[in-house]
């Protein structure tokens, strides 16, 4: 039958009936020749004496039904004797009745038994004991004792004995039908608590089941796969069609299994009731066909074969297609027939809404469902007043008090659909709820409401292996050795090895079934989620409770709900922080003008908060690129220099905190792992914070000490223990030195005419020509300053550099001293002194020192090389490069420029030569010891060659200076450090558009 | 918890350093490096003891490089934060999910359910505030708090406290 079930999807009862109408046949073939004896005999009854005969003939027609299925039993039995015997009871029996019924009663029910006698034709009580009062009865009758004759005479030769029989026999029928009400109704209703599917209660054994020899064979027939349903109802139209043939299909029964594909299974006697059963029968190919050997046929009509997974009441199973596919739903109860289970699951209602867009737009039934299943609504709880309102028709309510409700044919209670589904259209193994689907069945929003237990033997199920590790805590939680913990040894299948480290057990290996394990984790653990929503989270276990622990993430500071087989201790720091090659925390780029910082990855997601201050969820592919901005600063609120990695805090708003990940245009991302909001990103103008503390000490460097592992910067500065001043020297104000002296142009349209200096600045000077009445402007480097002496001219450099330096005279110093400052004056100064009033009051007294010019200095100066003398020149670009103050003065700072120097710059020139003719003269040294180090070609010097010296001489002096100069005398920071960022290279420094870049900042 | 600790570090010094201040280099060198600084192994180096009697090895002369290396030894006081210590704090933040403290260097981190279920959090609250019948927990309220699990990151620690136990809590 269970086949048969499977093959039609029908209910069992259904079934039943088929098979009933099947098994009635034969009767009701021969029933109308009884009826016609009975109409006969009626007829002609009822004109005789009609009221009596009535009651007669009411119970006549229980009679005869006794009757008719005692025929079936006796097959043929001589009709009129039937007949005689009949109404030779009825009358006894009328007789009984006669004595406690009515004659209202009487009136009324012959014409409904009569009616019955035609219509009725099953037995519908099988009263054996009748049956056999009946049988023993004829055999009195074939004896002779009682007459046919003796209708009407019997009335006397009743007595009390067959008076109380017939009492006997109706308190009898009474109580079957009382009985049969009782299942009837069982059937229907009956699966109320009390009558829970509890497996199998019946005590037979199994194997006096199982199908023997005698049985009917089955045999297993090819067929096209996926044609096996039709095939067999096909099969079944067959037989009901040849029925009443002469050839009625002799198979007992035909059904497919959805197990085995490409076969149709009958059941017969013969295998040629098969074939003839199959003849004429499409996609089935008949030659194909076997014997399916006895002890398969247990397995082969197996319900649920091959799965495991024993469904109890409370489990939790998955919805394979529909609507609910994939929702998750607990088994409220079994039916008995194993085949379908009443599930409760959260609704999927839309109450209407699809329906009326839908219906507005007129579209076709096929439409609609596609769009049904295309955009099915949200899971949630029912609620009987959105149902009310959108279909008052089909809702009615059942029980007040348990919030029980019909809506659209389907029952919720408490706002759950309780629903029936077939077994087969569930998924019960790997379930695997997860925790957020589980909370939707407990009615309470605390997990405590949870039935951890099925909730762990589903899990269990799913995933008893390979959870456990070796060196895992565990905890056995069930069975003798509950609350024994210890760190897994070893795993054998579902047998773990523990070693406990329980007090009494301490150190023995004990093996458990691994569903008695639970991992052991401590308050304060710190994990790592391996498995589920929040996979490859890390953080700290903030509390237990049974299975469930609870985690502080340690990216996002939320707290996450896992099941403790999801964790597992960890030492790193994770989570899941890339997607692709963008990470969290990184810049990119989302369209032209907006940008945003990447505040969580998800699993195929980002979330990031952009410059509009606002977070939202993107794919990855809505991101342009990856925004790179490592060196990029700012200036906050009073001007300080921010740079990423600073610690900042906003001056306005909420006063925010953080350190900066990011600085873009006046944006600034910051991040404090203490806020909630965004992951602790958050969004601030750069022109709204005040540095708090700088990455590496960099504003707050002033109590740093000098590098160590590199050169110290007192050396690197004149290298005079005493505090010698470096080359470039500090400002002495007064007057510039080049006023008043005789000038010989070198360079340009006035070249070779003498002049003298009226006027200068730092870079220009202005000349009276000596030759025409005219003042003209031209650059300091581009003059030819006459000798004191008069016969020869010197450049620029050479005119403001001590003379003693070069030769050891000091007799030209006044002329030095004149010619010198604004050069080194005007660079220098602003720039070293606050720079060494910071860096510490060691050298506070250099400055004087330095002016004084004493005579000390010139083997000071000569002794230590010149080349850190130009290295300072040069070193303009380094001290810009790391601020305005003692960084730049640490070695630190400093080593790109000189190492620059170092590797080109020194090396030719101390090879060619020694230094003082080097510097002496004017070409031949000088060449070589700028090409390599400037990075110019010796074409571009040769261009400049008219002043060989004075052509390079921007580059290195006058150019540095006005840069130092910038540096202090305007705020714009800004502009120092775009040298600093090319100074180590010094082919960048060298470069000819730098000059012009830094000569409009000169005052 | 507090130590004394006897450590030593290495220090490179160049060559241009050396001379007869050499060891006031490495001294202030040695302040700047350690002091403040956190490590997975002994916690945070609060201070650096007897800064004018830290021992200075006589330091070798790295090959190729002209610098020399010198081991400084130098007794400090480190403070480590032990899971159970019972600690007192200050808060820093409040908001929904708990509130962070600070214990010197080390944050803390006290989740909702670490806090007595009596305390509510009540955002309307400025600051925002736990607060229970007789207590409130805002921003700058001193708390003592029992350290629950530490976590050691590069240069910093963190920490996760609880005040569910008796005799924790508002001070």
């Amino acid at each position: 039958m269970s086949a048969l079930e499977n093959m039609f999807d029908s209910d069992p009862e259904e079934d039943g009936r088929h098979e009933g109408d099947l098994l009635e046949q034969p009767r009701r073939r021969e029933q109308p020749r009884e009826v016609d004896h009975d109409d006969e005999d009626e007829d002609s009854d009822v004109a005789a004496n009609s009221p009596v005969r009535g009651e007669e003939r009411s119970r006549g027609g229980d009679v005869e039904r006794a009757g008719g299925e005692r025929d079936d039993d006796q097959d043929e039995d001589d009709d009129e004797d039937d007949e005689d015997d009949e109404d030779d009871e009825e009358d006894e029996e009328d007789e009984d009745d006669e004595g406690d019924e009515d004659g209202t009663r009487r009136r009324k029910r012959p014409r409904r038994e009569r009616r019955n006698q035609f219509l009725d034709v099953e037995a519908e009580v099988d009263e054996d004991e009748e049956e056999l009062e009946e049988d023993e009865d004829e055999l009195g009758r074939e004896d002779g004792f009682i007459q046919d004759e003796g209708h009407e005479g019997d009335f006397e030769r009743v007595d009390d004995r067959l008076h109380r029989e017939v009492d006997r026999q109706r308190a009898a029928i009474a109580e079957a039908d009382a009985e049969r009400l009782a299942s009837e109704y069982r059937e229907k209703y009956g699966r109320s608590a009390a009558s829970k599917y509890r497996g199998e209660m019946n005590v037979v054994p199994q194997r006096l089941l199982v199908p023997s020899v005698k049985d009917p064979n089955i045999w297993g027939v090819r067929c096209k796969p996926g044609k096996e349903k039709a095939i067999v109802r096909t099969i079944w139209r067959k037989k009901t069609s040849l029925q009443y043939s002469n050839h009625p299909l002799e198979v007992l029964s035909a059904f497919q299994r959805d197990n085995f594909s490409g076969y149709v299974y009958l059941e017969a006697r013969k295998m040629a009731d098969v074939e003839y059963a199959l003849k004429g029968i499409v996609n089935v190919y008949a030659r194909q066909m076997i014997l399916v050997p006895i002890p398969e046929y247990t397995d082969l009509l197996r319900v649920n074969k091959g799965s495991d997974v024993e469904l109890i009441p409370g489990s939790y199973v998955r919805i394979k297609r529909g609507k609910y596919q994939g929702d998750l739903a607990v088994v409220e109860d079994l039916s008995e027939n194993g085949l379908e289970a009443q599930l409760k699951l959260v609704p999927r209602l839309d109450y209407g809404r699809t329906q009326e867009i839908l219906g507005q737009a007129g579209i076709d039934g096929k439409r609609k469902r596609a769009a049904k299943l295309s955009s099915r609504p949200a899971a949630r709880l029912f609620s009987p007043m959105e149902a009310r309102m959108s279909d008052p028709k089909n809702w009615q309510q059942r029980q007040a008090k348990d919030n029980h409700y019909i809506f659209q044919g389907e029952e919720y209670i408490n706002g759950y659909l309780i629903k029936d589904f077939r077994i087969s259209h569930l998924i019960t193994e790997n379930v695997e709820p997860t925790l957020e689907e589980v909370t939707k069945f407990s009615s309470t929003a605390d997990d405590e409401g949870i039935d951890l237990q099925s909730l762990a033997q589903s899990l269990k199920q799913a995933s008893s292996n390979g959870t456990f590790q070796p060196g895992d805590h565990v905890e056995v939680h069930e069975g003798e050795q509950t609350g024994v913990y210890g760190r897994v040894v070893s795993i054998d299948r579902d047998i773990v090895s523990i070693r406990a480290e329980t007090d009494g057990l301490k150190g023995q290996l004990v093996e458990i079934p691994s569903n008695s394990l639970r991992k052991k984790f401590n308050q304060g653990d710190h994990v790592r989620v391996i498995g589920g929503k929040y996979k490859d989270e890390t953080g700290m276990v903030v509390r237990i409770k049974d299975d469930v622990v609870t985690i502080i993430g340690d990216l996002s500071m939320a707290e996450i709900t896992v099941f403790s087989k999801d964790l597992k201790e960890a030492s790193d720091i994770g989570g899941r922080n890339s997607l692709g090659k963008y990470q969290i925390h990184d810049l990119v780029q989302l369209s032209a003008n907006n940008v945003a910082c990447i505040i969580k990855v998800e699993r195929d997601a980002f979330r990031v908060l952009d410059i509009n201050g606002i977070a939202q969820t993107i794919l990855p592919s809505a991101i342009t690129m990856k925004v790179d901005n490592k060196f990029s600063f700012a200036t906050d609120r009073n001007g300080s220099e921010i740079r990423v990695g600073d610690t900042v805090k906003e001056t306005d708003g909420e006063g925010r905190q953080g350190v900066i990940l990011h600085i873009y245009r006046t944006y600034a991302f910051l991040h404090d792992r203490s806020q909630n909001e965004n992951a602790g990103v958050s969004l601030v103008r750069t022109r709204n914070v005040t540095a708090i503390a700088a990455k590496g000490g960099r504003i707050t460097g002033s109590n740093n000490g000098p590098d160590l592992a590199k050169m110290n910067p007192k050396m690197q500065l004149g290298a005079d223990p005493q505090g010698m001043l470096p080359p470039t020297i500090p400002r002495q104000g007064g007057r510039d030195r080049t006023i008043g002296q005789t000038v010989k142009v070198r360079q340009g349209p006035y070249k070779g005419l003498l002049g003298i200096v009226k006027d200068a600045t730092d870079t220009v000077a202005r000349i009276e020509l000596h030759s025409k009445s005219k003042i003209i402007s031209i650059e300091k480097t581009k003059l030819g300053f006459v000798d004191s002496r008069g016969d020869k001219t010197v450049s620029y450099e050479e005119f403001i550099t001590p003379k003693k330096f070069l030769n050891g005279n000091v007799a030209p110093m006044p002329q030095y001293q004149g010619a010198a400052t604004p050069s080194w004056h005007g660079g220098q100064t602003p720039a070293r002194t606050p720079a060494w009033a910071t860096s510490g009051d060691s050298h506070g007294g250099r400055t004087p020192a330095w002016a004084a010019g004493d005579g000390g200095r010139t083997p000071a100066w000569s002794a230590s090389s010149r080349t850190p003398a130009w290295s300072a020149g040069g070193k303009t670009p380094a001290y810009g490069s790391s601020g305005n103050r003692t960084p730049a003065w640490n070695p630190g700072a400093r080593t790109p420029g000189r190492s620059a120097w170092d590797a080109g710059g020194r090396t030719p020139r101390e090879v060619s030569g020694s230094r003082t003719p080097a510097w002496n003269d004017e070409s031949s040294a000088r060449t070589p010891w700028e090409d390599p180090s400037y990075g110019r070609t010796p074409g571009d010097y040769n261009a400049a060659t008219p002043g060989a010296i004075s052509a390079p001489t921007p580059g290195v002096i006058s150019a540095p200076t006005p840069g130092r100069w910038d540096d202090i005398a305007t705020p714009a920071v800004y502009d120092a450090k775009t040298p600093g960022i090319m100074a180590p290279t010094p082919a960048a420094w060298g470069d000819e558009p730098e000059t012009p870049r830094y000569a409009p900042a000169s005052p | 918890m507090f130590f004394l600790k006897d450590l030593s570090l290495s220090i490179t010094l160049h060559p241009s350093y050396f001379g007869p201040s050499m060891h006031s280099y490495l001294r202030s060198k040695l302040l700047q490096d350690v002091e403040g600084t956190c490590s997975g192994e002994y916690g945070y180096i609060i201070y650096v003891m007897d800064g004018m009697r830290i021992d200075v090895d006589k330091g070798r002369v790295i090959p190729g490089s002209g610098g020399a290396e010198f081991e400084v030894k130098y007794r400090a006081i480190v403070w480590k934060p032990f899971k159970g210590e019972v600690v007192d704090a200050v808060v820093t933040s409040v908001n929904n999910i708990g509130f962070f403290a600070d214990v010197g260097p080390l944050g803390v981190f006290v989740s909702t359910k670490l806090i007595p279920s009596d305390m509510r959090f009540d955002p309307n609250l400025n600051p925002p505030a736990y607060v229970s019948e007789d207590q409130t927990i805002e921003k700058g309220s001193h708390v003592r708090l029992k350290i629950v699990g530490t976590r050691v990151d590069v240069g910093e620690m963190f920490a996760i406290g609880s005040i569910k136990e008796d005799y924790l809590g508002v001070l």
